[in-house]
């Protein structure tokens, strides 16, 4: 699609619900130029009175301000009345722009953030996160600025630029003719600025984040290349990188300047041309203008010149939102939603019984398939584990049967009904997820770890806390519970954030519970000890146990192993832990596990 | 510059102070670091200037214009002749102005982040130790945009206000002298107007970027943490909070309009207020017991003049203030940039260093003393060790005993406070820094990566490397099957924050990168992250590969590599509390017995 169509479908997108705001607006636009346009008449009277020429206004007669009062006292009151009137016109202007505005700029960020929340997992995958939201706090950065300074400022300068002109044209038609003339030719700049320029803009944009990313990666790993002795070439390849950027910038800006700068050219030009077309007409039609008029001209022609350079400002506004325009419409057209089935609920309570059946998964534009038809069954309260290398596809399958994905044959069967026939938030409701790498939001570690259920009662909180043998590191935080996370507060180590992300889970008493190698930073003792306070989970859950070492799945009931996508082995951990099986070379050897025992009771 | 410099000052800069009283001695700094360029930044100033006498010549001659009405033929043309003339000359040398300090401009800035990031290269790792990675990076982009605004922006707009309001006050002092007194009395009480209202407006302003940047940190923070939402069902209340910061950002940008909008045009009508007031007194001359004198003075051109004129001295004070809080900011932006270029670099090169092509690596402390700084707390004492060539030597202790600031003074990444390092048996400090360090390699923990292709990166160290040699490399090590099996093997693209390579599989490559160095001395500060079981042998065989021949200082976190080596050394608060190999060191049953019985348990 063209720039020009994503900035209209945006723009239409943004404006069609507040109509009436955005015709009062341009009211009070036209209201405001029509103001700013009376002044120069005004003066034009000031200036005629004192040469003792008639004074009128159309065919009006005002030939009483030409009197002493007239000139002492009328036109100089006139004069602050309108300034008065002014006054009170910009700030209703000014309300009433801002409203639409920022009203239009309200409902563009809760689109993009409810898009962003909406999109599936296969969305996000397919995307760099990084790139996402500096993409995205880029775009609200942009909008914002083309919705404040832009939108008011283009139609402002190009109203009153043909305002003046058929001013001008109505006064002496030559000398409107000339402004209006000079002005169209240099248009051409404008075309060639949105022709030429977005490109030389893009190039500058990844210059410039391509420069920006060096320089911190190599703050941030100034150790490696200091060690391997590479500074004096990083250093050059910065250089490059700096050089690259500030050419393109200086092609950028130069053609935003010359865009501008057309334009201000034609307004100076317009000057000598203006008073020069408006004496000559009047000596050819022997009629000629006033001193009053020739200075209104010239008064009302040297006024473009602050509108120019705005309507240049806005076109500059324009071009970049126009960018955004296509990177949010393209945002907007994504079809990476998960169907929504319908209204099937689960069995009132208990654990689930999870099967899959002949399932084959491909990430969207991953190449080969990440499943390939996977058979399996997972009784309603037993714990199973998925072993496999890295990349074999067992936290593809975890996330499959969770229904964040849909295979794209064969199907994922819960309490015995496809998981697309059921209400998508009833199975987030129901099922919970430990992932490999815990994610905290910066909030307080109580509610970080309430996440799931915000109005879990403390108790609750602490108890679950203590299950994921959390507690204690948290009761030792000055602020216990109520520590922040993140920047402004706490680091927590590998180990103490998948404590905490295993109480997120567990607090909501989930039927379905994938734990995603959720114990990799512990230490062995940790590790069991979560164990066992998990144990009492399978009486309302079903558990899986993405394993990468033989103690977490020890105590499973069953075992799948996969590899490169395909289940190749299945059976009790004991049985499959044999020299020759895939499962006793991935994880058998384990050094830490020869000290454990392996065959134990079992609960 | 460009609109996303403008996105990071905001982000990056933290609650420091953000405006410096102005100081003559930056200032004359700053235009110092414009270099050759400083002669183009003056002519762009003459050429301003010249521009802007034009522009105020043209409304002269356009008065006189008006004031003979019509003139004769042969005069109007004449007229208009010079006032298109002036039109020429101010725009061509106002274009020339822009073009001429955007180049300069351009070219400092582009010397600046180049000297900066040089500076940043060479200063010591003890920088790094007291900077945070944020702080520094929004030196390299705020603060240089703050210093190219000041070179370039606040002198022009100096040029700019003194010839146009010095030729205004001559035009209008012409015509008569005490028409100046009304814009001399309205000009200050402007800028006190301004003054005032930029202080309310700044502090509205400065709530409005907080409120921005936690709706931005908020919106970040859930695109990170999307999946946790979705699998919590968390998304209604997550768009509800974002909502709630939406609404207070948009009623806050909704306060600051208006409040502006009954500033500004305020300013204005003081402008009218003047305007109209000679207007009044132009039209009573005639009137007054003057009248007869005066004629000459208030005519058609000359009110026509100084309705120009008097806005002319009125328009630029709005921006007087608007220039000074600039000023301030780039005073505090250049002191900080100044602070960094001006830091000595602790570890100088000797004149002639001695020659490091064949170092074998035999690295010892002699009665080495280290801490970090003078008020901090002694590391080593009277330190004494020796690594033979080839050996591998495990560092083994608490967090705290001193493990990694031995092998960074073995690295000399600092400097030992007594004593010395002795490498091949000369002083350390006799080798040319940069050059001992192509003869080491690091493996970090966290195998720290820079973007780019994994290709790229193994051969970070030898760029010319072919891809076979990289290949081969890599077979060599063992690591080659698992770098196939990323999405476009040797092609993958590392990104910060990308789920393209994983933890395991960037250890890897940091290791293959540290092969490809062919290092004498090699440090590895062993991972300890989580990794699963198969692409931790992976990572044993391929370090035991890498280790072989070479002097190797081994930070241990756990015990399973430290057998391997060929002599342990244990430290207790920087003293050497034992050293042996692993069954010497069992038998033993001292400190390290008992750290292995604690791991086996």
């Amino acid at each position: 699609m063209s720039l020009w169509r994503e900035i209209a479908g945006l723009l239409r997108a943004c404006l069609r619900p507040r109509k009436a705001l955005l015709a009062a607006t341009l009211g009070t636009v036209l209201a405001f130029n029509a103001i700013e346009l009376a002044f120069p008449k005004l003066l034009q009277l000031v200036v005629d009175a004192l040469r003792g020429h008639p004074l009128r206004m159309g065919a009006m007669s005002l030939d009483f301000l030409a009197t002493p009062v007239g000139q002492i006292a009328l036109l100089p009151a006139g004069l602050i009345l309108l300034a008065a009137i002014r006054w009170v016109a910009t700030y209703g202007r000014a309300v009433l722009e801002t409203r639409l505005g920022e009203d239009a700029l309200y409902d563009l960020r809760h689109r993009i953030f409810a898009t962003m929340q909406n999109l599936s997992f296969a969305y996000h995958d397919r995307t760099h996160s990084g790139t996402l939201v500096s993409n995205v706090v880029e775009d609200v950065n942009y909008a914002s600025r083309f919705f404040r300074y832009g939108l008011t400022s283009l139609i402002e300068s190009a109203l009153y630029i043909v305002m003046t002109c058929a001013l001008m044209t109505a006064i002496c038609p030559a000398a409107g003719l000339w402004s209006a003339g000079l002005l169209a030719t240099a248009l051409i700049g404008v075309w060639a600025y949105f022709k030429w320029g977005r490109h030389v803009y893009a190039e500058t944009k990844r210059r410039f984040a391509e420069m920006v990313r060096f320089f911190s990666e190599n703050i941030e790993g100034h150790l490696i290349a200091r060690a391997f002795g590479a500074q004096s070439r990083q250093c050059a390849a910065y250089n490059r990188k700096t050089q690259a950027y500030h050419r393109s910038y200086f092609r950028e800006t130069s053609l935003s300047v010359a865009m501008t700068q057309g334009l201000v050219w034609a307004m100076y030009l317009g000057i000598p041309a203006v008073l020069g077309a408006a004496i000559h007409a009047g000596r050819v039609s022997g009629m000629p203008l006033t001193e009053g008029e020739l200075f209104q001209l010239f008064f009302l022609q040297s006024s473009l010149q602050h509108r120019v350079r705005m309507l240049g400002r806005g076109m500059n506004l324009l071009m970049w939102f126009g960018i955004t325009a296509e990177r949010l419409g393209a945002l907007f057209r994504e079809q990476d939603y998960l169907a929504d089935g319908g209204a099937r609920r689960l069995p009132e309570t208990g654990p689930v019984d999870v099967s899959v059946r002949d399932a084959t998964f491909a990430y969207p534009g991953g190449g080969r398939p990440a499943l390939r038809d996977v058979s399996l069954d997972i009784p309603a309260g037993s714990v199973v584990g998925f072993a496999g290398a890295t990349g074999s596809g067992k936290t593809t399958l975890a996330l499959l049967l969770c229904r964040f994905y849909d295979p794209d044959a064969g199907r994922v069967l819960l309490a015995g009904r496809d998981a697309r026939e059921y209400a998508l938030a009833e199975l987030r409701r129901e099922f919970s997820l430990v992932f490999q790498e815990t994610f905290l939001f910066s909030t307080s570690i109580r509610e970080n770890i309430a996440y799931g259920r915000p109005d879990a009662p403390y108790e609750d909180i602490v108890r679950a806390a203590t299950l994921a043998q959390a507690h204690d590191f948290i009761m030792a935080f000055e602020n216990g519970y109520a520590t922040e996370v993140g920047e402004r507060g706490v680091t927590l180590s590998g180990g103490q954030r998948q404590r905490i992300g295993i109480a997120r889970a567990i607090l909501r008493r989930p039927r379905f519970l994938v734990l995603d190698a959720c114990t990799s930073a512990l230490d062995p003792l940790t590790e069991k000890a979560i164990q066992d306070g998990l144990a009492p989970l399978r009486e309302t859950s079903t558990v899986i146990v993405i394993a990468q070492r033989y103690s977490s799945v020890a105590k499973a009931d069953k075992v799948f192993v996969l590899e490169d996508g395909a289940l190749v082995e299945e059976g009790a951990p004991a049985e499959l832990n044999v020299p020759g099986r895939v499962f006793h070379r991935l994880l058998g050897a384990d050094p830490r596990t020869r000290h454990e025992p392996t065959r134990e009771d079992r609960p | 510059m460009s609109a996303q410099t403008r996105q990071g000052t905001s982000e990056t800069r933290g609650r420091e102070a953000s405006e410096r009283p102005l100081s003559l001695r930056l200032v004359v700094r700053i235009f110092a670091t414009l270099g050759p360029y400083l002669w183009l930044v003056l002519l762009g100033n003459v050429l301003v200037g010249i521009c802007v006498a034009a522009d105020m010549r043209l409304i002269y001659e356009a008065t006189r214009l008006i004031e003979a009405g019509v003139p004769a033929a042969t005069a109007a043309w004449r007229a208009v002749g010079i006032l298109a003339a002036l039109a020429l000359i101010n725009r061509v040398f106002g274009y020339g102005q822009f073009m001429v300090t955007l180049y300069a401009s351009n070219k400092a800035v582009e010397r600046l982040r180049q000297n900066l990031f040089a500076k940043l290269q060479a200063l010591p790792k003890s920088f790094y130790d007291q900077h945070k990675t944020g702080w520094l990076i929004a030196r390299g982009t705020g603060d240089i945009w703050h210093i190219a605004e000041f070179m370039t922006y606040t002198l022009m707009m100096i040029v700019v206000f003194l010839v146009a309001f010095g030729y205004a006050a001559f035009r209008i002092w012409r015509i008569s002298p005490i028409l100046l007194a009304p814009s001399l009395l309205l000009a200050p009480a402007i800028t006190v107007l301004t003054f005032w209202y930029r202080r309310r407006m700044s502090r509205e302003q400065r709530f409005g970027r907080e409120q921005n940047s936690r709706l931005v940190a908020h919106m970040s923070e859930h695109v990170r943490g999307v999946r946790v939402v979705q699998a919590f069902a968390r998304e209604p209340r997550a768009l509800g909070e974002f909502n709630a910061l939406n609404t207070v950002n948009r009623d806050n940008e909704i306060r600051i309009a208006r409040l502006d909008a009954l500033f500004m045009p305020s300013v204005n009508f003081l402008g009218i207020l003047n305007t109209a007031l000679v207007v009044a007194f132009a039209a009573w001359l005639p009137h007054s017991p003057w009248g007869e004198r005066m004629a000459d003075t208030l005519t058609v051109g000359n009110v026509a003049a100084y309705i120009m004129y008097a806005n002319v001295i009125l328009w630029p004070m709005r921006f007087v203030v608007e220039l000074y809080s600039m000023s301030l900011r780039a005073m505090a932006a250049a002191e900080r940039i100044f602070e960094i270029l001006d830091m000595p670099v602790e570890l100088a090169d000797p004149d002639r260093p001695a020659p490091v092509d064949a170092m074998r690596g035999e690295i010892e402390f002699r009665h080495a003393d280290f801490r970090y700084g003078p008020d901090s707390a002694w590391i080593f004492r009277d330190f004494n060790l020796h690594v033979p060539a080839g050996q591998t030597l495990a560092l083994v202790g608490e967090t705290g005993a001193g493990k990694t600031t031995l092998s960074a003074l073995a690295a000399r990444f600092y400097d030992v406070t007594g004593g010395e390092v002795l490498l091949d048996g000369r002083n350390i400090r006799e080798y040319g820094l940069e050059a001992l360090h192509r003869r080491m390699a690091i493996v970090p923990q966290d195998g720290f990566l820079f973007s780019g292709t994994v290709l790229d990166n193994i051969r970070f160290r030898r760029p010319d490397m072919t891809r076979e040699e990289t290949i081969a490399l890599a077979r060599d090590l063992g690591i080659h099957d698992a770098i196939a099996s990323l999405a476009q093997g040797y092609d993958t693209v590392v990104l910060e924050g990308g789920a393209s390579v994983s933890e395991g599989q960037r250890q890897l490559i940091s290791i293959a990168r540290a092969l490809a160095a062919d290092p004498a001395v090699l440090i590895l500060d062993e991972p300890t992250s989580a990794l699963d079981v198969h692409t931790e042998s992976l990572l044993q065989t391929a370090l035991l590969r890498l280790m072989r021949g070479r002097t190797t200082l081994l930070i241990a976190h756990r015990l399973s590599t430290v057998r391997h080596a060929d002599r342990i050394v244990v430290l207790e608060h920087g003293r050497l509390a034992e050293a042996g190999a692993h069954e010497e060191l069992v038998r033993r049953n001292g400190l390290y017995a008992a750290l292995v019985r604690q791991s086996l348990q």
